[in-house]
């Protein structure tokens, strides 16, 4: 704030806007960041890296749930755990019911199947898992998934897109 | 005189608030772009005809490919320096069998995948000729990274259709050792 003297004796007041509106901007970036890293749906891992992935940008208003696995084959859904490997290898029935639940609580919506005559769910499930996770416990998902009760069968896997994508394909 | 000079001295100094802002914001945005990572997807579709179907299942002739960790294979596990919970593995070993062959190395696998792919086949709903369909099968010690490398060299061939078989257990699931 600087004040200037008019010349009547009353002092000119101005406001430096600057630093408010810098203040502004930082707090505007800070709260981004925040809400990003809130975003419970996305566990920390390290996606392996593939060429030929697609970006993943699912159209606006489609249902896709998310399922992270973690090295030791935990399957995390918003920060809750479905399995974890005390559990056994065949002790699946919690992950099964939460598929179910999508199902029941058209999270995840059915569409009829023109070749089959009988609806099947439409929507895909994103599976994340980190690059060092075994294979089998990803399989296990999709075993899972292939249930006669369940029946998702579109699966979208999560990677990592390379940086030199583009060089790499030239 | 000397009032006029003080009032000269203060009106040159420079406002250094808003280049420290700019400079701060700068370096916030270089920090999110360096730690956000692109991501991206495979599309892959697991079998519609599950149970009793009235539907007629057409035998096609797929190229199976095993994708195996050897004993001792899986490496060293080395905690991530980044995220403690994780760990990074050196010296991880696989091998492919594609068909009958055995493969040692992503060259070998490229090659043979090239070949594979030049024998078409006869799609039984269209009549074209098309790639054979994939189906990729692992045993214990093929970690997820292996099978996303695989299915990148195969879509460098030109294989389209790559489906998912069965696995053969984790590392600690195999006889005779728990760890691979």
């Amino acid at each position: 704030m600087s004040k200037r003297d008019r010349g009547d004796g009353e002092p000119d007041v101005e406001i430096d806007m600057t630093p408010m509106i810098d203040c502004i901007f930082q707090l505007i970036i800070f709260f981004f960041l925040i809400i990003d890293l809130q975003n419970q749906e996305l566990e920390p891992l390290k996606l392996p890296k593939a060429i030929h992935a697609i970006p993943d940008e699912p159209p606006p208003g489609q249902v896709r749930p998310i399922l992270n696995v973690l090295q030791d084959g935990t399957i995390v859904w918003k920060r809750k755990k479905y399995w974890v490997p005390q559990y056994g290898e065949k002790n699946y029935a919690e992950l099964k019911g939460l598929l179910l639940y999508w199902i029941n609580a058209k999270i995840m919506n059915k569409k009829m199947d023109p070749v089959l005559k009988r609806e099947l769910v439409d929507d895909p499930l994103l599976i994340r898992a980190d690059k060092w996770t075994e294979m089998h416990y990803i399989a296990k998902i999709m075993e899972t998934c292939g249930d006669k009760d369940v029946q998702i069968w579109k699966v979208q896997l999560a990677v990592g897109e390379p940086k030199d994508k583009k060089s790499k394909k030239d | 005189m000397a009032r006029k000079r003080k009032k000269q001295k203060e009106e040159n100094l420079m406002n250094m608030t808003p280049m420290i802002d700019v400079t701060f914001l700068i370096i916030i945005f270089f920090l999110c772009l360096e730690f956000k990572t692109l991501e991206g997807k495979l599309n892959t579709n697991l079998p519609k005809d599950i149970g009793v179907n009235t539907s007629i299942a057409i035998p096609i002739e797929k190229l199976d490919v095993y994708i195996t960790c050897p004993k001792g294979g899986w490496g060293k596990e080395v905690p991530d320096k980044i995220d403690p919970r994780r760990f990074e593995v050196i010296g991880h070993k696989v091998h492919w069998m594609v068909g009958p062959t055995r493969v040692d190395t992503p060259q070998e696998l490229e090659r043979l995948l090239r070949k594979e792919a030049e024998r078409k086949v006869k799609d039984p709903k269209t009549l074209k000729l098309k790639t054979k369909p994939i189906t990729i099968n692992f045993g214990p010690g093929v970690a997820y990274q292996d099978v996303t490398t695989f299915v990148d060299i195969a879509m460098d061939a030109g294989f389209t259709e790559i489906t998912f078989g069965g696995g053969g257990g984790t590392r600690k699931s195999r006889k005779g050792s728990s760890k691979g």
